[in-house]
């Protein structure tokens, strides 16, 4: 009893599992012995034994070595040489390698059979390691200068313990920050910037539970949520999981709709029923319209649920503008083509958006209410402020945002296209089908400041990648990718993973922050008093201590065109005169690298600028270090009345009003010296402060 | 070597419905002693980012003993975020902002929640072992179990449970969750 193995390849291809049972030993014998035809082959135990470890064995391996090259490959990355192509422009070619042997680890694990779920859970955490925790390596501090904001705003509540919807739209929609706020406090943190720097690899992690939970729901393919997951962490380049409400917003929308497939979905019902007599005609009867299965509830249990997805949806109406709308359109969609029980859930979840943005954000409603009417079923206008307005910037800049075009494009073809193999295979997939469509009608409400495609992107990429998967893989429910779907998934992987490099870190040449720029910006902040004007160029690392200490403003870009200190001591002085005494200008190398990237200036034209401030005697330098300088007028604080740098006080910010004060005043006011701190702790004490006396040596109290 | 041996299958398998609920104990234990004790330190944070990502929601969602271990870990992440920033906010817009009032907010919400799972665990009756016995000899009969005046009072659940194992003679193990 033998089996005859006629190629390598195909032993190995075998040994992997590829191709499932009928393509190994037995097909083969009954080609080669028409007269056995009928009979089964039982392996030999040894080759049994050796088919059964080579597959896990051979992906663990591809595993490791993705990991090993990977982490080798880090120390060659300079974040400080890179060009307008972003990150993609300083990786080292072991960082491509170390994908592909990743790539080629995940279809082996695909190739399993069955399935083996932690080793395909463990090429999914190293994946997102890998594109999402880059950064986080190579870069000293967080990203994007948003982040930076949001970073602020959390300092602003744990100093005064209140919002003031006066001071921004974040306030109306403060309950992010407040959860920010707590772990920041609670985790001894002097700011959210730890937490900020790993928020991308952490909600991408967090972003796979619900999302497997959602593939799964609505397809028994074993293997299409694994190779959907694979597919959404190649293609999520929209960059929106940074320290954000957006970013823990995605997920809370995730888990909404996971929770609601899982426990709550029901069958549609067959096609002709739902669309007519007409259809009937067409034989559409034998069209299955739902795959997937709900786990039973007892009525308590789900009474329970539907308890706690209204507490998750809470936080989402009250952390965020737009999710709860995505939200929404998405269960509404559900609930309308019969695929949810809980028929009233989109009017509960409804009143409470409504609830939200009547009592809550009126201050906000009554500044705004304009801009936020102006783009509402304005189509052309809003696509034209998502799409054609972002093709400008320098020549590489311009093909980076063509490659998100393209991006986009692939991935709503690919959908498309499984849409339509689905569908010849008699699959007409009704809830993936609206996930994907549901956020599509946002666009028609307004621009969202240019990012209405992107979040629309985002929102649809669930049930995108259904149909992405659901074209490698087909409608079969059981046994392993052939070996030809494993090959064209792994070009197609590497063909997404560079589209996404370029996607995603296009910008990084201005996104990307140094420690110098953060320590300049905080020096800055100590110099500049109370009310100060601070003008400068998107995108600066600005605001993240005495938010509400100062104000802003963006300077235009054509400031900055003639390369010429003039037009920007102009633009100080109008600031002047509008009543603040202080006027800075800020000049940081995100900003120069801004400047080039974004509106086409020519290289070096910043430095140009800069040098002709610090030349020009209508200006004086309060402080120049290489990533950062700092302009004010004459007179103003740090600034002498003949223009010269003058020494200030740092200014002192308001003390936290919560009860955890003392590591406040350890990090902030004594710079991290417990001892010094507990000496001027108990003098006060003495003096006859509040509080109790605290051991000098250590710190705790005695 | 004794232990090991008394550490039958069945006890590992009535113990498992008691881990994630002795574990939210345990975190909020660490997380009281971590905020009292260690200022600053990595452990810290580790263990206030479990404890908020994690314990509230899940405490309770144990109590609905859902079956899909991903789901259930999502919606319990989404939900524990949900108190957290809900408990913070209440107190922010009553203008009693205060980290340690959350925290102990949040500390009782989330040992009420395990404590009631644990409460739940002890109160499952196993199946009476005469029943399993009429069973097994095919009359297909269950009798019922007793009917307890203190059966609805929570503080009664432990003694319950513990004379009804007394009575009952038989381990929860060979009971199972009834």
């Amino acid at each position: 009893m033998w089996v005859s193995l006629p190629t390598v390849p195909g032993a190995i291809g075998r040994a992997l599992g590829a191709g499932g049972p009928k393509r190994g030993s037995v097909r083969t014998l009954d080609r080669r012995l028409p007269e056995t035809r009928q009979r089964t082959v039982v392996l030999p135990a040894t080759w049994r034994w050796v088919r059964a470890i080579a597959n896990p064995l051979c992906s663990g391996l591809l595993l490791s070595a993705a990991v090993a090259t990977w982490l080798s490959s880090l120390g060659a990355i300079n974040v400080r040489q890179m060009t307008d192509l972003g990150l993609i422009s300083v990786l080292p070619s072991r960082y491509f390698l170390a994908f592909a042997l990743l790539a080629a680890g995940f279809c082996v694990a695909l190739a399993a059979q069955p399935a083996r779920g932690p080793l395909l859970l463990a090429h999914l955490v190293v994946t997102v390691f890998m594109l999402y925790g880059t950064p986080s390596l190579v870069e000293a501090v967080p990203r994007f200068s948003v982040t930076w904001r949001h970073i602020g705003i959390v300092d602003y509540i744990i100093r005064n313990g209140r919002v003031d919807t006066s001071l921004d739209a974040y306030f109306s929609w403060p309950v992010f920050f407040i959860l920010g706020a707590l772990a920041t406090r609670l985790g001894g943190l002097a700011s959210a910037e730890p937490l900020a720097m790993w928020t991308p690899v952490a909600l991408n992690l967090l972003y796979l539970l619900p999302l497997l939970v959602i593939l799964r729901s609505v397809s028994k393919h074993p293997l299409l949520p694994w190779l959907g997951a694979w597919l959404f962490l190649l293609t999520n380049w929209i960059g929106q999981d940074y320290f954000s409400p957006q970013g823990i917003n995605v997920f809370l929308y995730l888990a909404i709709i996971a929770v609601l497939l899982r426990w709550f979905q029901r069958s549609p019902g067959p096609l002709p029923a739902r669309l007519g007599t007409l259809t009937s005609k067409a034989r559409l009867s034998v069209i299955v319209t739902h795959e997937g299965e709900a786990l039973p509830l007892t009525p308590w249990v789900a009474s329970g649920l539907i308890l706690a997805l209204a507490g998750v949806f809470a936080f989402s109406a009250s952390s965020h503008q737009l999710t709860p709308f995505a939200v929404l359109a998405a269960i509404s969609l559900l609930v309308l083509a019969g695929c949810l029980r809980p028929r009233g859930l989109p009017v509960l979840f409804g009143v409470m958006t409504v609830a939200w943005i009547s009592f809550m954000t009126t201050k906000y409603l009554q500044g705004n209410l304009s801009v936020l009417t102006s783009g509402l079923l304005n189509l052309g206008a809003n696509l034209s402020q998502n799409v054609a307005q972002r093709l400008a910037g320098s020549a590489d800049h311009i093909f980076v945002v063509r490659v998100r075009l393209a991006m986009t494009l692939a991935i709503w073809v690919l959908a498309a296209l499984g849409g339509l193999r689905r569908l010849f295979q008699r699959k007409f997939d009704v809830a993936p089908l609206l996930l994907a469509l549901a956020p599509f009608p946002l666009i028609a409400l307004q621009p969202y400041g240019g990012e209405m495609l992107l979040r629309v992107y985002l929102f649809a990429l669930p049930g995108m990648v259904f149909f992405g998967a659901a074209l490698f893989l087909g409608a079969a429910r059981s046994g392993p990718a052939k070996p030809i779907t494993l090959a064209i998934v792994s070009l197609t992987s590497v063909l997404l993973f560079d589209g996404f490099l370029l996607a995603r870190y296009g910008n990084e040449r201005m996104d990307a922050f140094s420690p110098g720029e953060i320590s300049g910006i905080e020096r800055m902040h100590q110099v500049v008093p109370t009310g100060a004007v601070i003008l400068g160029t998107p995108p600066s690392p600005l605001r993240f201590e005495g938010y509400e200490l100062d104000s802003y403003d963006d300077l235009p870009d054509a400031t900055f065109a003639s390369g010429t200190a003039a037009p920007v001591a102009a633009a100080m002085v109008r600031a002047e005169r509008h009543g603040s005494p202080n006027v800075y200008f800020v000049a940081t190398r995100s900003e120069a690298a801004g400047l080039e990237l974004t509106s086409g200036s020519a290289p070096g034209t910043m430095q140009r600028v800069v040098q002709a401030l610090r030349e020009s005697p209508l200006v004086c330098t309060v402080f120049a270090t290489p990533d950062v300088t700092l302009f004010a007028l004459p007179g103003a604080a740090g600034c002498s009345p003949r223009g010269e740098p003058v020494a200030v006080q740092p200014r002192a910010l308001e003390q936290p009003t919560s009860a955890i004060t003392d590591a406040w005043a350890v990090q902030h006011v004594f710079g991290g010296n417990v001892q010094a701190w507990a000496v001027a702790h108990n003098a006060a004490i003495a003096a006859g402060a509040p509080g109790n006396r605290v051991n000098p040596r250590t710190g705790m109290p005695r | 070597m004794m232990g090991a041996r008394n550490l039958s299958l069945p006890a590992v398998k009535r113990l498992l419905p008691c881990t994630w609920p002795v574990s939210i104990l345990l975190s909020a234990v660490a997380m009281a002693v971590c905020v009292s004790l260690a200022p600053g330190q990595a452990a810290r944070l580790i263990v206030t980012l479990w404890f908020l990502s994690v314990c509230p929601g899940m405490a309770f969602l144990e109590l609905s003993e859902l079956q899909d271990g991903y789901a259930t870990l999502a919606l319990a992440v989404a939900l524990s975020w949900s108190i957290d920033a809900m408990v913070g906010a209440t107190l922010l817009y009553l203008g009693r902002w205060s980290v340690h009032v959350a925290l102990l907010a949040l500390l009782v919400l989330t040992v009420a929640g395990a404590l009631l799972r644990l409460a739940q665990l002890a109160y499952r009756s196993p199946r009476p072992p005469a029943a399993r016995r009429d069973m097994a000899h095919g009359s297909g009969r269950l009798r019922p179990l007793p009917r307890r005046s203190h059966r609805f009072l929570p503080l009664g659940w432990p003694l319950a449970g513990r004379q009804r194992r007394q009575r009952e003679g038989a381990s929860w193990a060979q009971g199972g969750r009834g």
